[in-house]
């Protein structure tokens, strides 16, 4: 059986966001608390890079006398700027050359073979935000929590790193749609705005401008999204970009940007990791939401999303899913499913080319 | 006979870094052959996060195509039962474990660490960084401390210490190993990172004691044991052993893949480069051997029967384009399109290519930028390997990069223009996929390795001359000029006389199963490998593509006129169909 990969966008269902510290912690809330996006669930300290001061060099001595100058022993608390080691000269302070820390810390290593010792910082204190509204559904104590809501989940492609969450705002009216910066006003602050084809990079300067919290876009060039990584909003906080179907110029696709549409008002939660994008937005809900679709495979019926020219972001319905290798416009033999796009045009193209849609 | 195991089919498979292959092999007619094969993408990422699953997947499907039973509640039937279902044998080659990041540390830029490069080079492993003690102490303390922090920020999971002749001074591998002792006394955690090293053998004693307690320490001979006395191999095969030991084994399902086998699952690149020294054994030839993959491409050259391996991580057609992009850049990869595309459009098609590695190019357009990035990532390796202009006997094409082709023609194109190899090749295409299985299965069954090599895995593409001048190109507007003259005599009978024009490419149809003679008759200053001007009768076998005769000129000069450019792109691929 060929397993597809998967391409989830659900208007309603059970979503668990995996809460995890990055080392051990402790964890602040109870199993069945109901939490906001930013309320604190867990915290830990985190350790900080240490620091190598060449002793030997800033001394003018050599490697292997720098314990003779060393006024902080193995293990002692430096403050930054406090001298740690101290070469005397021989006339009163004609010729004396101090070492200063750069940092504050605990001295550590010195080393009479490269004539270096190194300063560990205290550990920081990092706070873990729930991310999303919903109700603590698991405590994994001393790691992390897991959360429980319901609500839509759209998964992206990639990102620009981070997270965030803020009330969605449509900015375009159809897929087609690129934001340009003319689209992002001051309505737009503290929002995650909702584009659809493409985001120039006017548009990307604008929205740190507006102050927008995030982005969700059918498609964006490549290489901005490593610019945009650097763009920080106030609070030193990044600029989270969700990319739905992929680099470029990419229509979002129209179920998926309809459902945006239907959402918009709504607090959603959204994550730009590579490999890991996705917007949650929760809903009240006085039913039960599904937990999972049941299909694995690709079978006629299934639902898919093409990611390849020159069918890119269509989604279809499969009708056959032959089993001998057939053709493609190339000439290549491949094993491939027949797909009727919402055009109406029935096409072939390679399984490998294809997402399995969950809804 | 099958072999002394009693081996009468067998599954071979590779998990590859985007593309599990798994074949069926069976002793049919006295000979082991090919039976079927499947292709899947390989699951070591979520949500699956197990190499097992796009097995069994494959399997799956080659049990749907054969109709014999190969799986039972998820595990491997076998050996062979007499009602037909199972296999008597399985054997697994994987480049999905991904690069080992090493640094690699020695005394001198020029010589010890790049000898050291090389010997990393030949299995997947990412060089993060270079330490060279050379030039003068402020030079090299100041260099050194860019040096650390990068240092901490890669992490090494092994390093390479080199330096020295054998019995010459000690001073710098000293030197050295105070700046590994310093670095990793700051980047240790609770295990010790190996560090091989293969320098001066009278510095194995300071190593031991500068070392000794900070690392995982193995001690190997001497990379560079004296001047020009080049010796990798002790440690290449420490460098696999790490990267079996560090990568593979912590595979997610490496384990069940391993209670499977019957032979010792091998890195992808080391067992292809044993089916390139057992061709060049076979065939008594000099044979080079490229694969271009989703994330690594390799060369494997068997010159003089000297094998000499080159694997470049994070350079392919999958995750690995990113990889081409920074080393080659946009002009050289655009160079051989017969369209234009801006740095942006192009870097967005590799960066969607890298998200979505599995995916196969369903445009022309999208199958030429592939090869344009299959051409690049092989030039960057071959120049490496200071292959460019190689004479070979026998040329294998292997990889995902080169079998999805819309033609073979293009497949052929590619290697010529990155290789540009002179005289007269066979030319080889591995079709199926199925070289580094056979590496593995050689291991186990070696009769059935090297029949199945031979009749099934390795198509004949033709052959290839490509006559040159001693003095590289003709100059401009003596292109016209006739290169090469020659009259085929075919096997079957009948003959064709032929005129082929310097700076002209030209394929002649000989189809696979045919032979035919060549009476070649290279023009005053060009040379085919008889030497200048030199003519002579060469038999010949036939291909998919046929007899391709390359009188481009060495290196090979591209118009600098965009359009003039686009044009002989368009005119090269024309001349090997389309």
């Amino acid at each position: 059986m060929y397993y597809p990969p998967r391409y989830r966008i659900s208007p309603l269902t059970t979503i668990k966001v995996e809460r995890l510290l990055p080392v051990q912690g402790e964890v602040l809330v109870q199993v069945g608390q109901r939490v906001a996006p930013s309320d604190d669930v867990a915290q830990t300290y985190v350790p900080r890079q240490s620091c190598t001061i060449d002793v030997a060099r800033a001394l003018g001595v050599s490697k292997d006398r720098i314990s003779r100058h060393l006024v902080k022993g193995e293990g002692e608390t430096v403050e930054p700027d406090e001298i740690i080691a101290l070469r005397r000269g021989r006339l009163g302070f004609a010729g004396r050359r101090v070492c200063r820390a750069p940092v504050g810390g605990t001295l550590m290593n010195p080393s009479a073979v490269t004539g270096r010792v190194n300063i560990v910082p205290p550990p920081t204190l990092f706070s873990l935000k729930a991310h999303v509204k919903g109700r603590v559904g698991n405590v994994m104590p001393r790691f992390g929590v897991v959360i429980e809501t319901q609500g839509a989940l759209i998964w992206g492609c990639t990102g620009t790193g981070g997270e965030t969450s803020g009330v969605l705002k449509m900015v375009v009216k159809c897929p087609e749609d690129e934001l340009v910066a003319g689209r992002i006003d001051l309505s737009c602050h503290g929002s995650i705005v909702v584009g659809g084809a493409w985001i120039s990079e006017a548009a990307l300067l604008q929205a740190v401008r507006m102050n927008v919290r995030g982005i969700i876009v059918g498609g964006m060039d490549a290489i901005r999204l490593s610019h945009s990584q650097d763009l920080r909003l106030e609070g030193d906080q990044n600029l989270v970009v969700v990319i739905i179907e992929g680099f470029g110029r990419i229509p979002m696709a129209q179920e998926t940007f309809d459902l945006f549409a239907s959402l918009e008002g709504r607090e959603a939660s959204i994550r730009g990791e590579v490999g890991n994008a996705e917007v949650i937005v929760p809903q009240a809900q006085t039913v039960a939401a599904p937990v999972s679709p049941g299909r694995e495979f690709l079978e006629p019926g299934s639902t898919v999303r093409i990611v390849r020219e020159p069918y890119t972001s269509q989604i279809g319905t499969v009708v056959a899913v032959p089993s001998r290798a057939r053709p493609i416009e190339t000439g290549v033999l491949v094993r491939g499913v027949e797909v009727d796009l919402t055009s109406g045009q029935r096409v072939f193209v390679p399984r490998t080319n294809v997402e399995l849609v969950l809804r | 006979m099958p072999g002394t195991t009693e081996v009468q089919s067998a599954l071979v498979a590779d998990c590859g870094s985007v593309l599990t292959k798994v074949a069926l092999l069976d002793f049919i007619g006295g000979e082991y052959r090919f039976v079927a094969r499947s292709e899947v993408p390989t699951t070591t990422t979520a949500p699956f996060n197990n190499v097992m699953v796009g097995l069994r997947s494959a399997i799956n499907e080659i049990e749907l195509v054969t109709g014999r039973r190969l799986l039972q509640d998820g595990d491997l039937v076998t050996p062979e039962r007499d009602d037909g279902s199972g296999v008597d044998a399985f054997v697994a080659t994987t480049s999905a474990a991904g690069a080992l990041p090493v640094v690699v540390a020695g005394a001198t830029r020029d010589f010890s660490t790049a000898q050291g490069i090389r010997a990393v080079r030949s299995i997947y492993a990412q060089v993060q960084d270079v330490i060279a003690a050379d030039s003068t102490d402020l030079r090299r303390w100041s260099e050194a401390e860019d040096k650390l922090e990068l240092f901490r920020q890669v992490q090494p999971e092994a390093i390479l210490l080199t330096g020295g002749f054998d019995g010459g001074s000690t001073r710098h591998v000293v030197e050295g190993c105070g700046i590994i002792a310093t670095a990793i006394a700051d980047v240790r955690g609770t295990a010790k990172v190996p560090l091989v090293y293969a320098g001066n053998a009278a510095a194995r004693q300071n190593v031991v004691e500068l070392l000794g307690n900070l690392v995982d320490l193995r001690v190997v001979d001497n990379v560079l044991p004296a001047f020009g006395r080049e010796n990798l191999a002790p440690a290449q095969a420490a460098i696999s052993e790490l990267y079996r030991q560090r990568r593979m084994a912590r595979l997610a399902g490496f384990g069940q893949l391993s209670a499977w086998t019957q032979a010792p699952v091998l890195p992808s690149a080391d067992a292809q480069g044993l089916v390139m020294r057992f061709l060049a054994r076979q065939y008594d030839a000099n044979v080079v051997g490229v694969d271009v993959g989703g994330d690594a491409t390799s060369l494997f050259s068997v010159l003089d029967g000297r094998f000499r391996p080159l694997v470049r991580s994070g350079l392919g057609v999958g995750t690995g384009t990113l990889g081409v992009w920074q080393e080659a850049g946009h002009r050289s990869i655009a160079r051989w399109l017969p369209y234009e595309l801006g740095p942006t459009d192009l870097r967005n098609r590799l960066e969607n290519k890298r998200l979505r590695p599995a995916t196969i190019p369903q445009t022309r357009e999208d199958v030429l930028l592939e090869l344009a990035l299959a051409r690049e990532a092989l030039r960057l390796v071959v120049t490496e390997a200071g292959l460019h202009g190689v004479k070979a006997d026998i040329l294998i094409a292997s990889g995902g990069g080169l079998i999805h082709a819309a033609h073979y023609g293009q497949t052929v194109l590619v290697l010529l223009d990155a290789l540009q190899p002179v005289a007269v090749s066979r030319l080889w295409l591995d079709k199926l996929s199925l070289l580094p299985q056979m590496g593995a299965l050689a291991t186990l069954e070696p009769m059935a390795a090297g029949q199945a090599t031979v009749r099934d895995a390795l198509l004949p593409l033709g052959t290839l001359i490509c006559p040159v001048t001693r003095r590289g190109q003709v100059a401009a507007g003596r292109e016209s000029k006739i290169a090469l003259r020659f009259r085929i005599a075919y096997a079957q009978g009948g003959s064709l006389d032929v005129e082929v024009p310097y700076g002209t490419l030209e394929v002649i149809p000989l189809p696979p199963g045919q032979q035919a003679t060549l009476d070649l008759r290279p023009a005053r200053g060009f040379d085919i490998g008889l030497g200048p001007g030199r003519a002579g009768k060469i038999d010949v076998d036939g291909g998919v593509v046929g007899l391709v005769v390359d009188a481009r000129g060495r290196p090979l000069a591209l118009p600098a006129d965009e359009v003039a450019r686009r044009e002989k792109i368009r005119e090269w691929l024309l001349a090997v169909g389309g």
